[in-house]
């Protein structure tokens, strides 16, 4: 997953290189899974790690902070048997996803009105990069104070910081729509409002989806670290609290959830956005 | 003043008067506080006319479409657009310009379509025109793609197709085929001869390929001399309507023309100050 604090531009492979004439249909490539000897040395390296980390734990690290895969795959088994897991990660990606629609919905609304006029813009556009390079995680201790240790701050801190990327994104991508577009549009007798719907939004929309491909994991980094500063629910709060205690097992086990949770929201994003943008995979990256 | 030098290539034919559809009398225009681009420039374009602006590059030709497209204002004289002066942004021409303007989230069929739906035509209308539209121009079965999804030749028919589906009062192109190759650039003033002869289209084609001007053209209008640059010398192409795009070069004639375009585009890159001294 690649967690970068830039905007990410969309890659804009331009359309001039044209698949040939012929090109029937869009590529819906549905082929049948099959293992490759990638994914063979993949698996390879897994079982080498985990067995180094198991044989090494205990002869030459202390195991009371390492812990070892053969304790740590129990934990988390009995975590998932138990409920547990399914209780942590479940708060864990409700605050984020209400971080997520409440900071994506106000970063669209606002980098669409911004976007619109070149004098707000240009007004805006030492704070907006102020505050874009300013780490958000610095506001957790304030929005503690604001709004306590519950719910509230998770959503809270998962919307500030997923409003800055839609938000940054939104406002260029509008920005960048290319003038002959709305020109050749007004001209076949569009109006501004056919400007903004048929013109401006899905054009932003191509930045927006380049930018959710990165909130949407960033919103459940907000939330889990805190989490870990505050609170009593969460796959952040697991970590923390097996971590305060000592507990190796139990820290990893909460460690390797995130993995995977990380990894989940990564291939479905991977998934929503080539379904969104299908008009633009003529083929490009495989 | 304008150095218009009025030449006929072979005699003018027999001109019944018809309607002018588009008109500059004395106009001039430029950007910013910079010195005028074009300076009195007097044209007229007539309904069912096929009109080439001949001219160097950078000398004005896009200026001229943006002036017809209600997308600029002059400095100075006026602009008319069926006898009235154009006000705001002009949405009874149509306009295919250099760049890809086709919506890239849109497939082919709904690029067609976007005109027709925008003028809230009923449904069913719009699908019989696509139809039509996209059948006279061989697209039929790129209907479903997505631009990306086209070569070439194919994305700039479907912006004729976009553009001429409206029925515009003009058709205003902009270089339209300047970056596809020869060949398919044969094809498509096939294409567009064709299209134009059948809807009595009028157009006004701008190009700095004199050979394209006079395949294609009615009347071809020289353009350069400046800055401030103006109608340089303008001609009258005799071949008639149904001409054949690609046999045309080796008819009777063509040649001359060529040779007398050649000669009015090499006056046109002189700045007149300098023809003068
Ligand atoms: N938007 C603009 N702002 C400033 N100068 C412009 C603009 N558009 C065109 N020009 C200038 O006007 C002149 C004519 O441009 P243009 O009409 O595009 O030429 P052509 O289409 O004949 O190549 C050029 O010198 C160009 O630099
Ligand atoms: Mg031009």
């Amino acid at each position: 997953m690649s967690v970068s604090t830039t905007v990410t531009e969309p890659d804009k492979t331009t359309t001039d290189s044209a698949a040939p004439a012929t090109a029937p249909q869009p590529r819906r490539s549905r082929a049948r899974w099959r293992p490759r000897l990638h994914h063979f040395v993949q698996l390879c390296v897994i079982v080498v790690l985990l067995a180094s980390w198991e044989l090494s734990a205990g002869r030459l690290i202390d195991d009371l902070l390492t812990s070892r895969p053969s304790e740590v795959f129990p934990t988390f088994w009995s975590w998932v048997v138990s409920g547990e897991l399914l209780y942590h990660a479940s708060s864990t990606f409700k605050d984020a996803f209400l971080g997520l629609l409440a900071g994506g919905g106000l970063g669209l609304v606002v980098g669409c009105v911004l976007g619109q006029s070149q004098w707000l813009a240009r007004v805006c556009e030492p704070f907006i990069t102020a505050f874009y390079t300013m780490p958000k995680h610095a506001l957790i201790p304030l929005f503690i104070m604001w709004v306590g240790i519950g719910s509230e701050l998770r959503v809270l801190t998962a919307a500030a910081i997923v409003f800055f990327l839609v938000f940054y994104n939104t406002f260029f991508g509008i920005r960048d729509v290319s003038k002959n577009l709305v020109d050749s549009v007004r001209v076949m007798g569009g109006t501004a409002f056919d400007v903004l719907f048929r013109v401006m939004l899905p054009s932003a929309l191509i930045w927006v989806f380049a930018a959710l491909k990165l909130a949407v994991p960033q919103a459940i980094v907000g939330v889990v670290v805190a989490e870990m500063l505050a609170g009593d629910r969460g796959l952040g709060f697991l970590v923390a609290m097996h971590a305060g205690t000592f507990n190796s097992d139990g820290t990893f086990a909460a460690i390797f959830a995130l993995l995977i949770v990380g990894f989940l929201v990564d291939r479905l994003m991977n998934l929503v956005t080539r379904r969104a943008l299908l008009w633009k995979n003529n083929d490009t990256t495989a | 003043m304008t150095i218009s030098t009025k030449e006929t290539a072979t005699s003018p034919q027999a001109t019944e008067p018809r309607r002018v559809v588009f008109e500059t009398r004395g106009m001039a225009v430029g950007f910013g506080d910079r010195p005028d681009v074009l300076a009195d420039v007097d044209l007229k374009v007539h309904a069912g006319e096929f009109v080439a602006l001949l001219g160097p590059s950078g000398c004005g030709k896009s200026t001229i479409l943006n002036l017809a497209a209600g997308l600029l204002r002059p400095r100075r004289g006026e602009v008319l657009f069926d006898g009235r002066p154009i006000t705001g942004v002009n949405t009874s021409v149509g306009y295919m310009t250099q760049d890809d303007t086709l919506l890239p989230w849109r497939t082919v069929a709904a690029n067609v379509a976007l005109p027709l739906r925008m003028r809230k035509v009923p449904k069913q209308r719009i699908q019989q025109e696509v139809s039509r539209y996209l059948a006279f121009l061989d697209l039929q079965h790129a209907a479903g793609l997505y631009p990306a999804q086209l070569s070439g030749g194919m994305r700039r028919r479907a912006l004729l197709a976009r553009s001429m589906i409206y029925a515009p009062e003009l058709l205003l192109m902009d270089e339209p085929f300047a970056a596809l190759d020869a060949q398919m650039r044969q094809q498509l003033h096939a294409d567009l001869r064709r299209a134009v002869h059948s809807t009595q289209q009028t157009v006004l084609f701008v190009t700095h390929d004199l050979t394209e001007a006079a395949v294609l053209a009615d009347r071809v209008l020289v353009i350069g001399g400046g800055p401030p640059g103006g109608v340089v010398a303008e001609f009258t192409i005799p071949f008639g309507a149904e001409r054949d795009p690609a046999t045309l070069p080796y008819e009777d004639g063509f040649a001359r023309i060529q040779q007398e375009l050649q000669e009015a585009l090499t006056r046109a890159r002189v700045p007149k100050q300098k023809e003068e001294e």
